[in-house]
């Protein structure tokens, strides 16, 4: 019952906010975006270039950064001409952003290299901006946004980010047994790159498991099919409520495969379904099974 | 000890490379913590006993694992250096500390034309691994017969299991100006070296077969068969990987990749011997062509030495500036490189599996805001591994083993980037087509009398769109659905739907500024393409899953001085699927299959709720409080398997964490602060598990 209050007041607090955000939009004019899929909008039209002081004469901040982004006249290279901006505070559209391929044209060694498949990165197609996680008006090294979700403290920063939008991720991150992500020992890019494409980073799935779980790729003699398969078939490796990353619990894991044979689990009259399974595979299939990866010696995986 | 190697970076830090804050053209943000606490556990939480509450987190102090009421920690410094004299060069040094089994330091050096990257990181993880079996609470099964009826702990009254890790890697990218050949095809070198240190212990637990123990048959034997023991773990492993990055022309990438892996496992070999001394269980001698076929050198839970050989080439091209090209193949070769000493006496030495990638795609501008893209992809893995002869044998075989299976993956999608709420439409179809080599050993086995199936076909349309509908909101909603005309195991879906639904909302002029991002997702599958028949009943054999969570993340910066975050995360995976029982270890034309008419549910819960608060009265002093609430309730299964489990088969605990910390800031530099927390885990169905700790803390923290 008090699961159920607790869905129903976070189902209504959250329509209450959608409603409240829907009425903020309508009274709002919904600025133009395009921009950001466009090749080289970096111009206003009839507006002419003021220079850097014209711009930090307002913009302050940017005058006292070691910036690499910042030298000479380089906030337009960037948001083109200045002078309607500058003559007109108030007119914010007046000045132009960069787009994903502004940056791609200035950062060529990236695109060639780890930004090889970022036409085709689930980010991409999903219409994120290179300024959707990245500040260029920090310091070089540092251009990664930060997200300062206290609750996460010892996370790496790379991955406070990601988790500021994979809320289900972090959600996961927070059931009983989880990779130690929050942790700190390892971040969201071991395992993804966020500029890149899932469908052709790896040989497959299981490969990159095994770029860290060496102990387990075998090869082994007598293999466990699914294993050869799929990880995430047993595993989920965000997180679950079982341990070891098991996406369902022992016994009901191996169950939904394989039968219970009766002669061999210490279960008594089984040739009918009236007997009760006083078995000891309730005390989880691994405790016998150990070896549930691949063995080199018991073809049963015991050990 | 290898731990104690992280003392030498924080000692070059502190005295080496913090004196160049003194040097204008360094910016150093450190900061160091002298940490005193105090614990006091409840009494469950014996130091004899490893505990599921520092599963994540260590309670180690710097002098051993002995765990005491009182530890200092001067471990916990966090550094950075950068270096940056105006795009000629950056130095990033940077070390944090979380506490003294949780480590991590990086270093990155940057002259424009080259790039050197380092990393060393060091976890600790504490593992909950006898409890489940060895506490005669913990769960019911085993009975009075049988081997289930006992089990054996040769680990003595040890149960402190836990595995640490040391990643570490070396990265080196060069550009050919550096070298003196920008006119080449060759744009960028990357020379990388990497890998880890593994070591702990694990709990191996496992059943001996019938055969290999001695003895008068009855029930004492059959008692000593099922056993575990403290196995030690120590790992390590090394990686050199290069890559080349070509340009022919301005508008082609040609990218190729190398590597090599060599991976050792540095324990000795168990035997069953090793543990007969350890446990006297008297062993079958079972020798079958002299005595080192002997049982008693069967090993146990052998993990070999292994070289692994990777290569790819891929390449990109763009024509003219609508149609982009790009293909990609790899291959992996994967070696075992030891052997058990009953393979080594047989002179077996070949066990290999090989991977093939190939992948092709195509992009092509429609429109101005319209683009479409075709995919293709096929992938190989090949096991070439042999059996022994005369020692281990494909008559010993007991499931399918897959020698060979072919992946082909076909796609095709449409990117629409509308001004319409500035959002982006993705719908395309996909076909993904799965052969495999199946090894039964028994060649009479029909297909129709096994779970595993040899062919997959899986159709799937999505539509993923991105709003942005106005200033600061963005919203994402993904809609797919799966059906197959076969399916090869239980766990793919004959159909399958899943949407996610998701929203981010900021707004910097509600108060300091309001940050709410509400989710939800669902995916709800169904398997149901195996008619399993036999002699006496036929079965269909089936399973339905639906997958949900939900939550929402509320921040608000009420003053510059005060913020407050609420989370609400709820996550409900309920499985339905089959509970089944043969007489039989394998399906064949003599099986009795008898099944649940009530099918096995497995419907678990978890909710978690956390808000904390943050305030500064004034600038010397700050109050901080956090508190987290989660919830996990359920059945890990119904019907009969439920009804033999008893209680065992729910799931039903609680836990508390809270925190409250306080700073006062002494100057500018310096900081004294006090922690107390309290966590709690409330286990109803596993007493064991139960426990809680409350901590105080004091720190004395200085920046410089």
């Amino acid at each position: 019952m008090f699961f159920r209050v607790i869905q129903i007041g976070v189902l209504l607090a959250v329509c209450i906010l959608s409603a409240a955000i829907h009425l903020s939009c309508t009274s709002y004019k919904p600025r133009d975006y395009t921009y950001l899929f466009q090749d080289k909008i970096t111009s206003v039209e009839g507006a002419a270039r003021v220079g850097n002081k014209g711009c930090t004469r307002c913009h302050d901040e940017a005058r006292h950064l070691n910036l690499p982004h910042y030298y000479k006249d380089s906030c337009e290279e960037c948001h083109g001409g200045g002078s309607l901006h500058v003559g007109d505070q108030e007119a914010k559209g007046k000045i132009a952003f960069p787009g994903n391929d502004k940056c791609l044209g200035c950062h060529e060694v990236a695109r060639k290299a780890y930004l090889f498949n970022w036409e085709s990165s689930e980010h991409e197609r999903a219409g994120l901006a290179c300024m959707d996680c990245h500040n260029p008006h920090l310091l070089k090294g540092r251009f990664l946004k930060v997200n300062n979700d206290v609750r996460l403290n010892k996370i790496d920063e790379r991955s406070n980010l990601c988790l500021s939008c994979h809320q289900e991720i972090l959600g996961r991150l927070s059931l009983p047994s989880h990779h130690p992500i929050k942790e700190g020992a390892l971040t969201c890019i071991n395992c993804h790159n966020p500029h890149g494409d899932a469908r052709v980073g790896r040989l497959q799935v299981n490969e990159l498991c095994f770029e860290c779980h060496q102990a387990i790729q075998g090869p082994w003699l007598w293999e466990h099919a699914p294993v050869v398969e799929d990880c995430t078939i047993c595993h989920n490796p965000h997180g679950t409520v079982n341990k070891k990353l098991q996406v369902i619990a022992q016994p009901t894991l191996c169950l939904q495969c394989h039968s219970l044979a009766a002669t061999r689990h210490s279960t008594t009259g089984a040739a009918d379904n009236t007997a009760s399974i006083g078995a000891v595979i309730f005390r989880d299939c691994t405790a016998c099974h150990g070896a549930i990866h691949g063995a080199h010696q018991d073809q049963h995986l015991r050990y | 000890m290898l731990y104690k190697l992280f003392l030498v970076p924080v000692i070059i830090f502190v005295f080496v490379l913090c004196p160049l804050k003194l040097n204008a053209q360094y910016k150093v943000d450190s900061e160091t913590e002298a940490l005193g606490r105090f614990h006091d556990f409840s009494d469950d939480f014996k130091d004899s006993r490893n505990h599921f509450l520092e599963q994540y987190t260590s309670y180690r102090g710097y002098y051993g694992d002995n765990l005491e009421k009182f530890f200092y920690d001067l471990s916990s410094l966090d550094l950075h250096v950068t270096r940056d004299r105006k795009n000629t060069d950056l130095l990033n040094l940077q070390h944090k500390s979380v506490n003294y089994k949780n480590q991590r330091n990086s270093f990155t050096y940057d002259l424009g034309g080259a790039r050197l990257d380092g990393k060393l990181g060091f976890y600790r993880s504490n593992t909950l691994e006898v409890v489940p079996i060895a506490d005669p609470d913990y769960t019911a099964g085993g009975g009075t017969t049988g081997y289930g009826s006992q089990f054996n702990d040769d680990s003595g009254d040890y149960k402190r299991f836990y595995k640490q890790r040391l990643p570490y890697s070396l990265n080196l990218r060069v550009t050919p100006s550096l070298l003196g050949m920008e006119n080449g095809w060759l744009h960028q070198i990357n020379l990388k070296y990497d890998g880890y240190l593994r070591d702990g212990e694990r709990f191996s637990t496992y059943a001996l077969g019938g055969g290999d123990v001695n003895g008068p048959v009855g029930l004492a034997r059959a008692q000593q068969r099922w056993r575990g023991f403290k196995q030690e773990i120590n790992e390590n492993m090394d990686r050199v990987s290069t890559a080349f990055v070509l340009t022919p022309d301005e508008k082609t990438v040609i990218n190729l990749d190398f590597a090599f892996e060599h991976f050792s496992n540095k324990t000795s070999e168990t035997t069953l011997a090793d543990i007969s001394r350890i446990s006297g269980v008297p062993l079958t001698t079972g020798a079958t062509q002299g005595l080192e076929f002997n049982n008693r050198n069967k090993a146990l839970f052998y993990v070999p030495d292994t070289n692994k050989l990777y290569g790819g080439i891929n390449f990109k091209r763009k024509f003219s500036n609508k149609l982009l090209v790009k293909g990609s193949y790899k291959t992996s070769f994967l070696d075992q490189r030891s052997f058990t000493t009953l393979e080594d006496a047989s002179r077996f030495d070949t066990r290999q599996i090989i991977n093939q990638f190939a992948n092709f795609q195509t992009s092509y501008k429609l429109l101005k805001n319209l683009d479409w893209n075709v995919f293709a992809r096929y992938a190989n893995r090949n096991n070439v591994s042999e059996w022994v002869t005369g020692v281990f044998t494909r008559g010993g075989l007991s499931s399918p083993r897959i020698a060979g299976i072919d992946n082909l993956f076909l796609g095709t999608n449409f990117t629409y980037r509308a001004s319409f709420l500035s959002s982006v439409f993705n719908f395309g179809y996909e076909r993904e087509e799965t052969n495999r080599e199946l090894d039964f050993n028994q060649p009479q086995i029909e297909k129709k009398e096994t779970t595993y199936d040899e062919d997959t076909g899986i159709n799937k349309v999505f539509l993923n769109t991105h709003f942005r509908p106005c200033k600061n909101v963005t919203a994402r909603i993904n809609t797919s659905f799966r059906f197959a005309s076969q399916t090869g195991l239980l766990t793919e879906p004959d159909t399958e739907e899943k949407v996610k639904l998701s929203l981010n909302y900021y707004n910097p002029k509600i108060l300091q500024g309001l940050h709410i991002s509400p989710f939800y997702q669902v995916k709800n599958s169904r398997s149901g393409l195996f008619p399993l028949t036999s002699p006496t009943t036929s079965n269909d054999w089936k399973r339905d899953d639906l997958l949900q969570s939900a939550g929402a993340t509320i921040s608000l910066t009420a003053t510059e001085k005060i913020n407050f975050i609420f989370s609400y995360f709820w996550n409900d995976d309920n499985v339905n699927t089959n509970f089944n029982r043969t007489t039989r270890r394998k399906y064949n034309s003599t099986a009795f299959v008898g099944k649940d008419a009530g099918r096995s549910d497995y419907d678990v819960r978890k909710q978690n709720i956390s808000t904390s608060a943050h305030w500064s009265p004034n600038e010397k002093l700050s109050l901080s409080g956090a508190y987290t609430l989660t919830l996990t309730d359920g059945d890990i299964s119904s019907g009969e398997v439920d009804n033999s489990l008893g209680r065992e088969g729910e799931v039903d605990n609680i836990a508390h964490l809270i925190t409250a910390e306080t700073a006062y800031n002494i100057s500018k530099d310096a900081s004294l602060s006090a922690q107390y927390s309290y966590i709690s885990f409330d286990d109803d169905i596993n007493r064991a598990f139960s426990g809680h700790i409350n901590t105080v803390s004091f720190a004395f923290n200085y920046k410089f």
